[in-house]
C-alpha cells in the first residue's frame, strides 16, 4: 500500500468530526452501541486513517530532521530516539527530543488534537513540551518573541497548521507548521541547554 | 519486505545480539552502544504492522452520512451506563466534576514537586496541618493501598504501619544529598515515598533510598516501607530491593469516597483528586461530567465499575 501524501475525504471527515473520532473510530476499548455493520465500516477504514496519520507525522519529523542537519547533537538525539510507526500510532504523536538528560526529557511533538478556537475539530498541531520545574526556560522564549504565540492549558509552546481539509498536501501542511515551530523550537533548546 | 529479505535481517540481529558477551553486559559504554546499534537496526525495519483490509466506501456509506446520529446513539447508551451506577460511584462523578483542578489552575498538574507538597498536606495528620481528621482518614486508605499493592505483588503481609498518626516530610534531605518526595514516620514505621510523573527512576535512585532505610535499622526498630508512586503500572523501579510500587489509581480509588464525604478539607481534596483524575489519569475533562469528551466519559465509567480503566 503506497502512503498517501494528502488528506483524503476520509481523513478530513475525520479531522472535522473530532468526538467522533476521539470516542469512537479512535477508542481502544469496545463500543457496544454501535451496529455491526457500522463497526465493521469503522474496522475497515482504520488502515487508511492510520497510513495518513503516520504519513502527516512522519512528515513533520522529516522536516524537522532535515533543519537540524549541521547540528550533529541534535540530529544524534533524534535518531537515537525514532518512534517507529507502529509507536508513533499507538501513542497517537510522534515525538523529537530536545535534549535528554539523567531523569528528563524536552520534547517537540507532533500529533493531531483539538484546539478551542475550532472546537470539535482535529488539527495538526506541534507542540513544545518541558516538565513543569524547567517551563522557565520556555516562558522567557515567549516572553521575548515578538510574534505571539500560544500557549495550551498545560504551559506548552503550541502552533497549528491550517485545517486538514480534502485536499491539503502533506507537506505543505508540515512545512507551514514546522515553518512556524523551528525558530521557537531552536531558541527554546538554546535556552534549555544554557541553563543547564 | 520480502521473504529473503526478512530472513536476512533476522539473521543480522541474531548476529548482532550474540556479540554481546555475559562480560560486556556490565560495561555502561559497551551496553550503551550495543543498545544504540539495536535501534539504528531497528529502523530499518519499515514496515508497518499488518492493518486491517482497507474498504473506505463502506465508511463512505455507513458513516459519513449518519455520524450525527450514531453519536447520538452511543451518547444515549452511555447516559443509561450512567444512571445504572450505585449511589457511592455517583457520589465519584460528583467529585469529579468539582470545578476547577487544584494544580491545573497553577499550571503545574504534572509537577512531581507540586504533586509532593499535595500528598504531603493530605496526609499529614499532625494537629497542626490543616485537615488532621481528613488526613487521618487519608492516611489509613493509603496504608491500605500499600497493603493491597504489597500482598498482590507476593510480599509476605505488611504489620499496622499507623500511618493514621505519622508526620510527613516532603523533600526530605538525606546525608547523600538526595531528596525523598515525602517521607511518613509514625511510631509503628518510616514510609519513604518516591513519585516519578514524567520522568524515570535515576540508575540506583531506589536502591540508595533502601540503603539509607536500612541504615536507620540500627538504631530504628521501626518496619522500613520503601513505595514507588507512578503514573504508569508498568514503570520500572530500577532496583531489586524490596519495594510497594502503586500508581496514582490507585490512590484515587482510594481516596475518591473520601473527597465525597462531609469532613473538612473534603472540598480541597476533590480539587486534587480532580487533577489526579484530569492530568495522569485521563479519566475525567473540564467541567462536569456532562461536558466531558465522549471517550472520557466512557473511561470514567469503566473505572468505577470495574475499578480499571481501558
Amino acid at each position: 500500500m503506497t502512503a498517501p501524501d494528502k488528506v483524503s475525504d476520509v481523513f478530513a471527515f475525520v479531522a472535522k468530526h473530532a468526538e467522533f473520532t476521539t470516542g469512537i473510530l479512535f477508542a481502544k476499548d469496545e463500543v457496544p452501541e454501535i451496529r455491526p455493520e457500522e463497526r465493521e465500516a469503522i474496522g475497515a477504514v482504520i488502515g487508511h486513517v492510520q497510513a495518513s496519520y503516520v504519513a502527516l507525522l512522519s512528515r513533520c519529523r522529516d522536516d524537522i530532521l532535515a533543519r537540524a542537519q549541521g547540528d550533529d547533537a541534535f540530529v544524534a538525539t533524534i535518531e537515537r530516539n525514532w518512534n517507529r510507526d507502529d509507536s508513533l500510532w499507538d501513542r497517537g504523536r510522534v515525538d523529537v527530543p530536545l535534549l535528554i538528560e539523567a531523569s528528563y526529557v524536552d520534547v517537540a511533538y507532533f500529533w493531531i488534537d483539538q484546539e478551542s478556537h475550532r472546537p470539535g475539530v482535529l488539527n495538526l498541531v506541534g507542540e513544545i513540551w518541558t516538565q513543569a520545574r524547567r517551563r522557565d526556560a520556555l516562558r522567557r522564549v515567549a516572553a521575548q518573541c515578538k510574534e505571539p504565540l500560544f500557549m495550551s492549558s498545560t504551559g506548552n509552546l503550541r502552533m497549528l497548521a491550517p485545517e486538514l481539509k480534502e485536499g491539503a498536501l502533506f507537506a505543505d501542511l508540515s512545512r507551514t507548521l514546522v515553518d512556524a515551530l523551528w525558530p521557537r523550537l531552536v531558541d527554546i533548546r538554546t535556552a534549555l541547554m544554557k541553563k543547564e | 519486505m520480502s521473504n529473503g529479505e526478512a530472513r536476512a535481517y533476522v539473521e543480522q540481529i541474531v548476529a548482532f545480539g550474540k556479540q554481546l558477551k555475559p562480560a560486556a553486559v556490565d560495561d555502561l559504554d559497551r551496553r550503551r552502544a550495543f543498545v544504540e546499534e539495536l535501534v539504528r537496526l531497528s529502523r530499518d525495519l519499515v514496515a508497518l504492522p499488518p492493518v486491517p483490509a482497507t474498504n473506505i466506501e463502506a465508511f463512505r456509506e455507513r458513516i459519513m452520512p449518519h455520524v450525527d446520529s450514531i453519536m447520538r446513539v452511543v451518547a444515549g447508551a452511555q447516559a443509561l451506563r450512567r444512571r445504572a451506577l450505585n449511589e457511592e460511584q455517583r457520589a465519584a462523578i460528583d467529585v469529579l466534576s468539582v470545578p476547577g483542578d487544584l494544580l491545573g489552575l497553577l499550571g503545574q498538574e504534572r509537577s512531581e514537586v507540586a504533586h509532593t507538597a499535595a500528598l504531603g498536606a493530605f496526609l499529614n495528620t499532625e494537629p497542626r496541618s490543616p485537615f488532621p481528621a481528613l488526613a487521618q482518614a487519608c492516611a489509613r486508605e493509603f496504608e491500605e493501598v500499600l497493603r493491597d499493592a504489597h500482598s498482590r505483588n507476593g510480599g509476605s503481609p505488611l504489620p499496622a504501619l499507623r500511618l493514621d498518626e505519622s508526620h510527613v516530610d516532603c523533600e526530605h534531605a538525606l546525608p547523600t544529598g538526595d531528596r525523598v518526595d515525602v517521607v511518613l514516620e509514625s511510631r509503628a514505621a518510616i514510609v519513604f515515598v518516591e513519585a516519578k510523573i514524567d520522568a524515570e527512576a535515576r540508575e540506583r535512585q531506589l536502591d540508595d533510598y533502601a540503603d539509607a532505610l536500612d541504615a536507620r535499622a540500627k538504631f530504628d526498630p521501626r518496619h522500613r516501607v520503601l513505595v514507588f508512586l507512578t503514573v504508569r503500572a508498568n514503570q520500572a523501579a530500577g532496583t531489586t530491593r524490596v519495594h510497594v510500587h502503586v500508581t496514582f489509581l490507585d490512590l484515587l480509588r482510594a481516596w475518591l469516597p473520601l473527597a465525597a464525604g462531609g469532613m473538612r478539607g473534603a472540598h480541597d481534596l476533590a480539587r486534587y483528586l480532580k487533577t489526579i483524575a484530569t492530568h495522569l489519569c485521563s479519566i475525567a475533562s473540564r467541567g462536569a461530567f456532562d461536558e466531558w469528551p465522549l471517550h472520557v466519559q466512557r473511561r470514567c465509567l469503566e473505572f468505577l465499575e470495574k475499578g480499571t480503566t481501558p
